[in-house]
């Protein structure tokens, strides 16, 4: 008898296959022979889907048959700017509809960016018996009469994560519908929330729930009750404060120093809206331990600020105001030597003046004394391009660098020129740079860098840059694993587009909005490439009745296997062979 | 790789921007006239009063709409309600704070399904084919148009863009409530997917 060659058991390699979850990786797998297609597909366990419209549900579903969780994103990035129309798409609900049908052991979905009905949420809470972890990331769209419902039905739920998102009618009362015998939460963020929830069935909850690692709380839960709440979760791992404000009275002081005390786990700390400074000293005996502090929200400034910062020695990742200014960042990059995340973000975004002294020279400090620096999100309002010549030299791990100067094409403020220069440095020595975001004056050049240099690059933000379509050329002929773009208010027109169209069947998506992208090419796209979705957004009413030349409004072009959408609004077209 | 769609590209060359003088600078002439910044240099920039440009910088509207910090001056009301519309799949939802009067809403209706003739219903013609009706905090179904706009803002808890021939059966009368909406139709309403 003989024995196929190389056959190897499909057990051995469905055990072998459990302990590669990575999609790439699970991707790759499918792709090395039919078997192996066959044998992968039967045992993933959980999914991505980048663009909720690049694949229909019906088609997961055929293809996994066993998903345990679903994560899909649906609006474009610039979404988070209002850039895209209310009303654009990103329903989930077929999504929930047709998941409810196929897979009743589902535990995880996680959205972002969608838009989630009442019904959807009153879908899933009646429909996964073993449902176990919800997040819905910038989302919109639900009330909390659809948080009642996930409440009252998820037996097993373990996380709640409404990060960013807007809840209509924001009542307490749904958390009081976790009944008595609930205690399977670990994971809870209703930071988003904008009114009072119900004090005492958050506090009997954090109490019953032995294995809550997570809890970040809305601005409404006051400071006085916090200590409560830490008593009862003395194993927490991660707090989002409320409101960080009282009047000071010694009493409340050190019950909440003592309840800090006590939280011996704690590694991450956010929340800390309106901020009482007489309050801080509170959280001092656990900031030697903090991996993570997010004040973001947080109005502290000066001296109280820094103070609480340098305590952090163990710090990973800070999110901050720029109330830090320049000189707060010298002592984090002398205090925080482990820092690999730095978001600094805009105390007053619309000023006409600075009102903070914070430059190019806080960067700088940051990254002269953290090594390990990885990400940065840095506002300012100057840079030259010595800065970031110096940056680019001194972090080489850096793989997400997006700086925004808050004015449009503002030039290096000492040379006057642009920044070309300082970010073609960016590109050449980071080496694993994935995500880039520029600003400033910038002419075609820097985009000439880019695609001579980037190329690990996975998704770029670009605005008011370039001179010509060669600056888009580059970009599309030059950054192999360029996934995600995205463009506003560039000189980007047509031809760019359409000699590089066939790149865009590589990418998740494009976005290009006040450029000079034709209605014609857009059309011309849309016939050419069966693949893509080329949705032209403009709410000056119907393309058509314009002349062809005249650029669009606004583009989003994304490859898909799912055709056409049908869910559009009346200020969205599709431009398909027929439909034009 | 790239492919030229049988378009002519002769116009992208892969030398260094700036090396040729003709066309270029015609692309540059054609942006700043678009951008409306024709001639202007950093220092004219500085002082042109500052124009608020939508979503930049790139800070997050969530932020923008939920702060809860007591110093920022903020104040955005919202008063979202649903509005559908007959013959649409999908129900929509529209900021009633963000108009100042019927004709906006009307307006920003009219874009929101692709339906370019809802305003005539303002002008108390009897040929458009769209009546748009609101419900009101007592559960009447109202014309919209009839009470002052305040009034309306105040009371307004979900719109709808009915069908005129459906509308004929209701009584329409200005300034009444419509009678004739049955509860059947109040149910068909909630089951529309969103």
């Amino acid at each position: 008898m003989l024995r196929k060659a190389s056959s190897f058991p499909e057990e051995m390699l469905e055990h072998v296959l459990s302990f590669i979850t990575s999609d790439k990786d699970r991707n790759a797998v499918s792709l090395v022979c039919k078997s192996w297609y066959e044998i992968e597909r039967w045992c993933r366990k959980r999914i991505f889907v980048g663009n909720c419209y690049a694949v229909r549900p019906e088609m997961v579903i055929r293809r996994f048959p066993e998903l345990r969780s679903v994560e899909l994103k649906g609006k474009p990035h610039f979404a988070d700017f209002d850039l895209v129309p209310d009303g654009w798409g990103g329903c989930v609900y077929p999504w929930i509809a047709a998941l409810a049908t196929a897979y009743p052991l589902l535990e995880e979905i996680k959205l972002k960016r969608m838009v989630v009905s009442d019904e959807s949420l009153e879908v899933i809470a009646k429909s996964f018996k073993n449902f176990k972890v919800l997040v819905l990331s910038s989302c919109e769209g639900f009330s909390t009469d659809g948080l009642a419902a996930v409440a009252a039905n998820c037996r097993n739920l373990r996380g709640l994560d409404l990060r960013e998102s807007e809840v209509d009618d924001p009542s307490g009362q749904w958390l009081s519908r976790f009944p008595d015998s609930f205690t399977s939460l670990a994971s809870l963020n209703i930071s988003c929330l904008g009114a009072e929830v119900s004090f005492s069935a958050l506090e009997r909850l954090v109490g019953r729930c032995p294995d809550l690692k997570s809890l970040r709380l809305n601005h409404a839960v006051p400071l006085d009750k916090l200590a409560n709440l830490l008593r009862g979760a003395p194993q927490l791992v991660e707090l989002g404060t409320g409101a960080y404000s009282a009047e000071l009275q010694p009493d409340v002081f050190s019950n909440l120093a003592g309840a800090f005390s006590g939280c011996k786990e704690l590694r991450s700390l956010s929340g800390f809206w309106n901020v009482f400074p007489g309050y801080l000293p509170a959280v001092y005996p656990v900031c030697s331990g903090l991996t993570s502090l997010n004040l973001r929200d947080a109005n502290i400034q000066g001296a109280d600020l820094i103070k609480l910062v340098s305590q952090c020695r163990s710090l990973q990742r800070l999110w901050v105001l720029d109330y830090i200014e320049d000189i707060g960042l010298e002592e984090l990059a002398a205090c925080c030597k482990d820092l690999t995340e730095l978001r600094v973000f805009p105390s007053d975004p619309y000023g006409a003046e600075p009102n903070v002294s914070l430059t190019e020279r806080g960067l700088v400090s940051v990254s002269e004394g953290c090594p390990k620096l990885q990400s940065v999100l840095y506002f300012c309002r100057q840079m030259t391009n010595a800065a970031l010549v110096t940056i680019a030299k001194n972090s080489p791990r850096m793989t997400c660098f997006r700086l925004c100067i808050i004015e449009p094409r503002a030039p290096d403020y000492q040379t006057l020129q642009p920044l070309d220069l300082g970010f073609g440095a960016i590109v050449e020595n980071y080496k694993d740079l994935r995500r880039l975001s520029l600003s400033g004056l910038l002419t075609d050049r820097v985009f000439e860098y880019i695609g001579t240099y980037a190329k690990k690059l996975e998704m770029l933000s670009v605005a008011f840059a370039g001179d010509s379509d060669m600056g888009l050329h580059h970009v599309l002929s030059g950054c192999a694993k360029l996934c995600k773009l995205e463009i506003r208010d560039c000189p980007f027109g047509d031809n760019a587009l359409l000699a590089n169209a066939a790149k865009l069947e590589t990418m998740r998506s494009l976005w290009m909005s006040s450029c000079s992208v034709s209605f014609r090419a857009c059309k011309l796209l849309g016939q050419k490439m069966p693949r893509l979705n080329v949705e032209v957004i403009d709410e000056r009413g119907p393309p058509d009745l314009r002349p062809e030349n005249c650029p669009v409004e606004k583009l989003y072009i994304y490859r898909t296997i799912a055709g056409p959408r049908f869910d559009m609004p009346g200020f969205v077209w599709t431009m398909n062979g027929d439909s034009v | 790789m790239a492919q030229p769609l049988g378009l002519e590209i002769t116009e992208l060359r892969l030398g260094l921007p700036g090396s040729e003088n003709g066309p270029k600078n015609e692309k540059k002439r054609v942006f700043s006239e678009w951008a409306g910044e024709e001639n202007s240099t950093a220092d004219d920039r500085k002082i042109q009063t500052k124009s608020q440009v939508v979503g930049w910088p790139p800070v997050c509207s969530y932020r923008k709409k939920n702060s809860f910090n007591e110093k920022d001056g903020h104040e955005t009301s919202k008063f979202y309600v649903k509005v559908s519309m007959d013959g649409a799949p999908f129900l929509r939802k529209v900021d009633l704070g963000l108009h100042k009067e019927y004709s906006d809403l009307l307006v920003a209706l009219e874009k929101l399904f692709g339906c370019f003739e809802i305003g005539k219903a303002l002008k108390d013609t009897d040929d458009c084919e769209h009546v748009p009706i609101y419900e009101d905090k007592d559960g009447d179904w109202m014309l919209v148009g009839d009470v002052p706009w305040e009034m309306f803002i105040d009371s307004c808890k979900r719109l709808r863009i009915m069908k005129r021939s459906e509308a004929n059966g209701f009584g329409l009368q200005p300034g009444g409530a419509l009678k004739g909406i049955s509860k059947d139709d109040r149910d068909c309403e909630t089951t529309q997917k969103y």
